[in-house]
């Protein structure tokens, strides 16, 4: 089983609150540090997600970066504008309860013009069914 | 600050390191990100001076930049004309 720790907080006007959300489950999905240099055009990155069986998502770039599933435009998928250092981060619990993956994922292509290399991680925790 | 589609975009990235023929300098590339909004990528395009090894291949960004010439509608066969 992996476990993943989400944590949320806040820092300021006095207020300093840290909390952590634990999500355990069988199936894992991970992007670990790839590296897409900028100028690139829909660079394939490997990653598959049955979305209706995920549990907690998380997704960054050190850089600003387009992030689609499925095909070089999007279509069967989804697209994110995904600012640097601002990671997108889902769970199943959470009070925005729409994903913004709606479509499963084949594939992931990152367009990249921010000037500088991004780093890609992703991470995607599901319920993995055995039959 | 311009608003490129993804296709210009793939284009400015082909063009990168080549000679701007209508500028004299360097192309280096489209500095920039996908507005949601719009879906369109939003930032700018980075020159270089031509130092004095320059490069071989040109092209013309003005061009990849220009909008697609409109194309006049054909005409229609059942056109009524006043006299």
């Amino acid at each position: 089983m992996a476990i993943h720790t989400i944590t949320l907080g806040i820092e300021g006007s006095g207020v300093s609150r840290s909390k952590t959300i634990e999500n355990t489950q069988a199936g894992v999905s991970l992007i670990d540090g790839e590296a897409v240099a900028t100028g690139e055009t829909d660079y394939e990155l490997a990653f598959d997600l049955d979305v209706s069986l995920c549990k907690s998502f998380y997704l960054e770039s050190d850089q600003d970066v387009t992030v689609e599933t499925n095909a070089i435009d999007a279509t069967g998928g989804n697209t994110i504008a995904l600012r640097a250092d601002e990671p997108y981060i889902w769970q199943a619990n959470s009070y925005e309860a729409a994903f913004l993956l709606t479509e499963d994922v084949t594939v992931m292509y990152i367009t990249n013009a921010s000037g500088a290399t991004a780093t890609i991680y992703c991470v995607a925790l599901f319920d993995a069914v055995v039959v | 600050m311009i608003r490129i589609t993804k296709n210009v975009l793939r284009q400015l990235n082909d063009a990168a390191g080549k000679l701007d023929a209508d500028t004299g300098d360097v192309f280096l590339g489209f500095i920039g990100r996908l507005e949601m909004s719009d879906g369109l990528y939003h930032g700018d395009v980075i020159y270089a001076d031509v130092g004095e090894d320059p490069p071989k291949d040109t092209v013309s960004i003005k061009t990849i930049l220009s909008p697609a010439k409109s194309v006049k509608p054909a005409k229609s066969a059942n056109v009524t004309k006043e006299i």
